[in-house]
């Protein structure tokens, strides 16, 4: 058994899904320590996760301040070593802001925040390093906290097709195609708009999403 | 023009006020001193009207750490946790402006908890409305519930619960209290008492503008026409700054130089520095000059007497000063060092170089005359509901109930707000009876409810204070919490109507009475009073956040109901009229019988529960619509329907959409039924199997048969 | 009647906290740009309509931000009306 990879919590001034985010990755057997935002990450890192909340008070438009911080840029030296990135919900955000994911995060339709456990689906686009061993069509029950995730590209569906790992099963915000995240095309860089870090025990209403930490902690210590 | 004694009275101080002020300070107080006064001894700030009053609530426990007086009462919840709860109001600031009174009332709440020492983890609020489509209401419910939504998503606390009622007697003086709760180590607790001569008073947070100034004279004064137009008055807050705020103060403690804190509320920097040297015995010289000002050109008075929010001012040992500075700044947060503690037991503040003000600081904190309000000898009589036939079409009325505002199903609020943010929460908002969160790491929990019964209070305060006491033991117990303590919100209206201050008399006496009664304390509070526009008082509206341990999150019953189950009904079943939402119903009467309440029984009836914790699967307590409402409720949630026959009675009506105490439903496995209903007839607890679960209907032998999709539509048909 | 279009630019009344101003102020600075202190951050809505004339156009769009569009509490707002298409201007 190899050692708990690392991996970076990106805390940025305003982000409140951190905790949730850290517990989550020590629960799946990484050793996850939070990092700064006004730094880029260090060498070591194996995974970084851009947690939820409203970094930079969502203030001008949601994602945007934070893409421009120093660990965000620094996330392409972290994927050219084969290293994984996870943007849950605000994270999720920052990646579409700063082009490491494609497309766009706009305000729901219809409008307004909103919280509600529902099921995603896994499609067959579900490959690679967030999605070994779990089979396409499996419904994974994980909550919804936002205002700002009707996720679109200006070229259409087409754009994202084969991208597009999980879907809304009851499309609560208009996103096009049903997409509930979006791989980069190697398969390394998600965005999750719902949290699977919620869904991470039973008692707090479900533990689906320890899935996609499990499958990555799998990857990691696959590959070395 | 600047005689202070004109001013002082501008300010709402009275002639024997100000008498008291000129003897405190052995002579006349200027103008700066005056508006000092005039906030400190505001009703929101010196409970002048109140203080005797809740003196003589129980405060003490054990478990009890920390009592009212501090920022938000703590208790021991186990495995060296401590639970910091507190309720605060910002009635009028909504009235106004829906949207920044709300946010900034969940942020002022959220700092008390953080003072403690303690990480918010959950709010929760209690609104009242008038009615729906009705002049203002929409507007102020949209901008109110947006408040606390934009604030608590953006800051990270999950929002678990609350009630809100639509009354028209509310119309022109909406109600709005949060309650905060957070978890803090034992050994993490923090003071606020200042102490060290020498030490630096350090200032943290936003900049200082002209936000809000005497914003805690404004919410003791009556509500109006021209307070809308009192735009000075709004307060703007920022969860953002606030969030960045909470994790630099958490992030700083003893062991960093931090001696004592408190937040910036209401009267601002001026509360804050004189709470805080009473509280230690000390004086402080404060530098206005140093204060990190947003606007130019504030005067002292401004700057005393502003409440930009976000704002935070601590004491911290000299030598660790540079340090706690750059911890702040690192942090985003404004920070600077405006003064140092002495031991002269006065504020003195300096601003261009002048002593502008130089006060006692005891004097001001504390010092402010009871007020001598007089209570009438008897209230007036409410008229009991006049006799009526029972409607011949039971179930009109159960889905007439369902869909009344206060019973509806108010997903279409509570969908707005975060629930899950933080892994604490395992019964979130519409899941239970109560709310429920878990400890770090744990099976152990605590849970969290609130309630409140302005109608049952406006007919008789004593009883319905106590009916929500019994409400909220009953709630806790249905979601397997052992009630500890509470917080109360005191919504009422103005004390110096001898009618009003005789019922408010009533309300302290009820929580006195029914608290000992329950062997419990209350740990802190919030009064406002003043709450009355033209359209005449608010109901007298006692807001009780309770506070329950949970032993085993895991095993906790929620509003589950599945096929097959034994339905168990808890409590006497009654027919005889009481104060009830049916009653005011059939007769439009705002007034109607006194609400039935048995503390007794609601304690008998909370120890069983606790101890069947695990046996019993679904739990959920009769309350506002009765028993049948309660019924038609849990099998809603899960959409299954239920089969029940209840005991032949005169008026099927008064059983079915009565309330009464003490009342629960309870579903368990078939096999364990009976000897479950068996051990509560043992207790002394009238229970009875009373039918099964299954089936896509609402059964209630000879009196009700409705498909659960025509329940659904009226439950969940009014809104969004 | 004619087509104008009317812009309203809604910002926060002088003396009013502005989270943003502070949040993208702060953020610009610290990503090349210091020295700089953002005075507000408003919105701007754009429409066309048809008004008897240029007076009536304002006064339409007075009514929507007293009634609507502006928050008087914490809100100022500016007009500007020009002629859009055909049509006396």
């Amino acid at each position: 058994m190899n050692a708990a990879p690392p991996a970076a919590v990106i805390v940025f001034p305003g982000s409140n899904g951190d905790r949730d985010l850290f517990e989550t990755f020590e629960r799946a057997g990484f050793a996850p320590a939070y990092h700064l935002s006004s730094e880029p990450l260090e060498p070591g890192v194996r995974v970084a996760g851009l947690p939820g909340g409203f970094s930079y008070g969502d203030y001008w438009r949601a994602g945007m301040l934070a893409s421009q911080a120093p660990a965000v840029r620094s996330l392409p030296d972290l994927v050219a070593r084969d290293g994984l990135v996870l943007g849950i919900c605000n994270g999720f955000q920052i990646l579409v802001e700063s082009d490491l994911l494609p497309g766009a995060l706009a305000g729901n339709a219809p409008p307004g925040f909103r919280h509600r456990w529902l099921e995603v689906e896994t499609t067959p686009a579900a490959a690679g390093p967030w999605f070994s061993g779990i089979a396409a069509g499996t419904v994974l029950r994980m909550p919804m906290a936002h205002g700002e995730g009707r996720y679109l590209h200006p070229d259409g569906p087409g754009a994202i097709a084969g991208r597009m790992p999980l879907r809304y099963r009851a499309n609560p915000n208009g996103s096009m195609a049903d997409a509930a995240a979006l791989l980069d095309e190697s398969g390394r860089i998600l965005g999750v708009m719902p949290h699977p870090e919620r869904a991470s025990e039973p008692d707090i209403g479900s533990d689906d999403g320890m899935a996609l930490f499990r499958s990555a902690r799998a990857w990691l210590e696959g590959s070395g | 023009m600047t005689d202070p004694a004109a001013v002082a009275a501008d300010l709402g101080l009275t002639p024997r006020e100000y008498a008291a002020i000129c003897d405190g300070l052995g002579r006349a107080p200027n103008r700066v001193e005056v508006g000092i006064f005039a906030g400190m001894w505001s009703e929101h700030s010196s409970y002048k009207s109140t203080g005797r009053l809740l003196a003589t609530l129980p405060r003490d426990g054990e478990g009890l750490l920390a009592g009212p007086g501090s920022h938000a009462g703590c208790v021991d919840v186990g495995e060296g946790w401590a639970v910091a709860f507190k309720v605060e109001s910002h009635n009028h600031p909504s009235a106004v402006e829906p949207y920044q009174g709300a946010a900034t009332g969940v942020g002022g709440i959220l700092r008390d908890v953080v003072a403690q020492g303690a990480r918010p983890c959950a709010v929760m609020d209690s609104l009242c409305f008038g009615e729906p489509g009705e002049g203002r209401t929409d507007f102020l419910v949209d901008g109110v519930v947006g408040g606390i939504a934009g604030y608590g998503n953006s800051y990270g606390v999950p929002n678990v619960g609350g009630r809100t009622v639509f009354d028209r007697r509310y119309a022109g003086n909406p109600l709005v209290n949060a309650l905060a709760a957070g978890l803090v180590r034992h050994d993490g607790l923090r003071t606020a008492a200042a102490r060290g001569t020498g030490n630096a008073v350090l200032y943290a947070g936003a900049r200082t503008g002209r936000d809000g100034i005497l914003g805690a004279a404004f919410a003791s004064e009556e509500l109006e026409a021209e307070h809308t137009a009192r735009r000075s008055h709004v307060q703007v807050g920022d969860p953002f700054a606030g969030k960045k705020l909470m994790e630099a103060m958490l992030s700083f403690g003893p062991d960093d130089g931090l001696v004592a804190c408190q937040d910036m509320g209401a009267v601002g920097i001026t509360c804050a520095m004189c709470e805080m040297a009473a509280a230690g015995g000390v004086g402080l010289e404060i530098d206005l000059d140093l204060v990190p000002l947003r606007e130019p050109g504030m005067d002292a008075s401004d700057i005393l007497l502003s409440e930009s929010q976000e704002r935070f001012l601590l004491v911290v040992e000299a030598e660790r000063e540079e340090s706690a500075l750059d911890h702040f700044r690192r942090h985003g947060v404004h920070a600077a060092v405006v003064g140092r503690v002495s031991d002269t037991g006065r504020v003195r503040v300096r601003h261009g170089g002048e002593v502008v003000a130089d006060v006692p600081a005891a004097l001001v904190a504390d010092g402010a005359p009871p007020a001598g309000w007089k209570a009438a000898d008897v209230l007036p009589a409410a008229a009991p509901y006049p006799p009526f036939s029972p409607p011949s079409d039971l179930g009109a009325v159960l889905r007439t109930l369902l869909a009344d505002p206060d019973i509806a199903d108010a997903g279409w609020i509570t969908g707005r707000y975060d629930a899950t943010v933080g892994n604490r929460t395992v019964r979130g908002p519409g899941e239970a009876e109560a709310a429920v969160l878990k400890l770090p790491g744990s099976r152990r929990g605590f849970a969290l409810v609130i309630e409140n019964r302005g109608d049952a209070c406006a007919v008789d305060p004593y009883l319905g204070t106590l009916a929500c006491l019994g409400a909220a033991r009953r709630d806790l117990a249905c979601a397997g919490a052992d009630l500890v303590a509470i917080t109360d919100g005191i919504n009422h209206g103005s004390p110096g109507d001898p009618v009003e201050f005789r019922r408010l008399t009533e309300v302290v006496r009820a929580l006195g009475d029914g608290l000992r009664r329950l062997g419990i304390p209350v740990t802190g509070g919030n009064v406002s009073l003043y709450n009355e526009s033209p359209l005449g008082a608010i109901p007298p509206t006692p807001m009780i956040g309770a506070l329950g341990i949970v032993d085993d999150v895991t095993a906790v019953p929620g509003w589950r109901i599945t096929d097959g189950e034994s339905i168990l009904l808890f409590g006497e079943v009654r027919d005889v009229p009481a104060h009830s939402r049916y009653g005011h119903i059939v007769t439009g009467s705002l007034e109607g019988h006194p609400p039935a309440v048995d503390l007794e029984a609601e304690d008998r009836l909370a120890r069983f529960l606790l101890g069947a914790v695990g046996r019993i699967r679904g739990a959920k307590a009769t309350g506002t619509g009765g028993p049948a409402v309660a019924l038609a409720k849990l099998c809603l949630h899960s959409g299954v329907g239920a089969r029940v026959s209840l005991p032949a009675a005169g008026r099927p009506d008064w059983v079915l959409f009565g309330e009464y105490p003490a009342q629960v439903w309870a579903t368990a496995p078939p096999d364990e039924a009976a000897a479950i209903a068996a051990g509560a007839a043992a207790a002394g607890i009238p229970c009875r199997v009373a039918g099964t679960a299954g089936g896509g209907r609402l059964v209630v032998e000879g009196w009700l048969d409705e498909p659960l999709e025509a329940l659904a539509a009226a439950f969940s048909g009014g809104r969004p | 009647m004619a087509r104008y279009r009317v812009s309203v630019l809604v910002r926060p009344r002088p003396g009013v906290m502005d989270p943003q101003a502070e949040a993208v102020g702060e953020s610009l600075g610290s990503l090349g740009y210091p020295g700089i202190e953002v005075e507000w951050v408003g919105r701007t809505l754009t429409m066309v309509l048809d008004a008897p004339d240029r007076a009536a156009a304002r006064a339409t769009a007075d009514d929507m931000c007293a009634r609507i569009l502006v928050n008087p509490n914490l809100e100022t707002h500016e007009i500007t009306v020009t002629a859009a298409g055909d049509g006396p201007g």
